[in-house]
């Protein structure tokens, strides 16, 4: 263990990566260092009695994607705190913008890697509007079938993903099971484990095969009973609930005020589910609950 | 149904629309002035009759040759979809009130839209950008932003992957090509 270590004052070639620690390259001041531009940073950024700044991340085990927030304390309390984003920008309008129509379908893949289908779906159905184009029934059930496996693998992962923020390992390991099956399927279906690039204007970009077909028959038969035995593993489980329960309760009024949507926004008790209040595909034909 | 939602939206709001109320699918759009903003949404939010308590989303257009401002709605109440085009905001200052008194959610929606569009939205007190850093100087989903040109005068320009920033305000294509010319 004799490497030398640079000093300072060694010359370096402009192109050479390494950073010495001295270098201060990545470290994050929390208060910007130009004048406040709007009235509430100038108001963030004062520091009342008693209170001081810590910067979050960009890059914290907690924060999954890179997001910087920097948090006002009060002891140990966070009193006030501001959200830096822009560091996952891709700038994708931008690139749909200089892209063909069917070359913004895979652009748009990686926006929500987890659920992509459902990030194909909607520039799909934009571009069917505006070209007025109709879609095959079979094709907008072979959309909804795949959708919704999508979303289902989507899920099991959030479940899995919560559990293991709160220091829980086996229910990530149990839902992984079940979103491995889902993605082998599709990739059954599409050719793709993760960035499918699936949807087509107008359709999809292949039918239902028998692989996807038999591997769905094989998981529906014990899926059931696998998804309710992963939710009483946390359901169940004491310490889950007693950090989870009454966390961050917030009421209709305030969701409505603040534009949140999705189970948030269910969670306060609107029924507000875009397959219902907005129907699309053949959503209007099938028979689902909103949970509220 | 729609035809009722239609003649209401007519019968309240006759004096400010702009453009006839529009129907394509299940969607509902009408376009009045920038100054009526406050005014219409507070109506559409209040009204019981309306109850449009819900913004979806809130987006800015460019034309080409002018501005607009795409807020859409969504009734609790009767669930219907609106969608209200603040028109004909100029390109050189866009500005629009904000509406962020009825949703405090429109807030980031607003700075999004100022980020891209350099639309000024009058009230809202965190107008900076979100997305761009703060010392870019160009809005980039405006029709005249040249894609080469304006990124070569971010801060980002000319920085290849895993290669160090030392002085990129003076390494950029950009620059290099203007001291060429001159």
């Amino acid at each position: 263990m004799t490497t030398p270590t640079p000093t300072a004052s060694e010359h370096r070639s402009t192109d050479d990566p390494r950073i010495t620690l001295d270098e201060g390259v990545g470290v994050f001041e929390p208060i910007p260092p130009y004048p406040p531009r709007t009235e509430r940073e100038a108001e963030f950024y004062t520091l009342g009695d008693g209170e001081m700044f810590i910067n979050m991340g960009p890059q914290h085990p907690s924060t999954h994607g890179v997001l910087r927030v920097v948090l006002k304390l009060d002891g140990e309390k966070v009193v006030d705190l501001d959200p830096v984003l822009g560091y996952l920008h891709r700038g994708v309008e931008k690139l749909c913008e200089n892209a063909d129509y069917h070359q913004t379908i895979s652009q748009v893949d990686p926006l929500e890697y987890v659920s992509s289908l459902f990030c194909e779906w909607s520039p799909v159905m934009a571009y069917e509007k505006l070209l007025d184009v109709e879609v095959p029934r079979r094709a907008e059930y072979i959309r909804v079938l795949s959708g919704e496996l999508n979303r289902i693998a989507s899920h099991a992962l959030f479940m899995g993903w919560m559990a293991l923020d709160l220091g829980g390992l086996t229910p990530i390991l149990w839902s992984f099971i079940e979103r491995d099956e889902i993605v082998e399927m599709l990739a059954a279906l599409t050719g793709q484990r993760m960035l499918f690039n699936y949807f087509r204007i107008g359709g999809v970009n292949g039918d239902l095969n028998h692989e996807f077909m038999s591997r769905l028959g094989d998981w529906m038969s014990r899926a059931t009973q696998q998804i309710e035995s992963n939710i009483s593993l946390l359901n169940a489980n004491e310490i889950f609930v007693r950090r989870m329960r009454g966390l961050g309760v917030i009421d209709t009024a305030t969701a409505l005020r603040m534009c949140m949507t999705g189970p948030n926004l269910r969670a306060t008790g609107v029924p507000f589910d875009v397959r219902r209040a907005h129907p699309y595909s053949v959503y209007p034909e099938l028979d689902f609950d909103i949970p509220t | 149904m729609d035809r009722a939602f239609k003649r209401r939206l007519e019968g309240r709001f006759a004096e400010r629309l702009t453009g006839p109320v529009r129907q394509r699918h299940d969607e509902t759009e009408i376009r009045i002035a920038a100054a009526d903003v406050t005014d219409t949404l507070r109506t559409l939010h209040d009204d019981p009759a309306f109850g449009f308590e819900f913004l979806s989303d809130l987006a800015g257009v460019d034309t080409g040759t002018y501005m607009q401002v795409v807020y859409h709605l969504w009734s609790d109440t009767t669930s219907d979809w609106l969608r209200v085009i603040a028109d004909g905001l100029s390109r050189e200052d866009p500005r629009v009130p904000s509406v962020t008194f009825l949703w405090k959610g429109a807030e980031w929606m607003e700075r999004e839209a100022y980020d891209m569009f350099g639309i000024t939205f009058e009230g809202n007190r965190d107008l900076r950008r979100i997305y761009m850093p703060p010392d870019y100087t160009s809005f980039p989903l405006r029709k005249d932003f040249y894609l080469a040109d304006d990124s070569a005068r971010s801060p980002g320009a000319g920085v290849r992957h895993m290669e160090r920033v030392h002085d990129p305000r003076n390494s950029t294509p950009g620059n290099t090509l203007r001291r060429a010319r001159a």
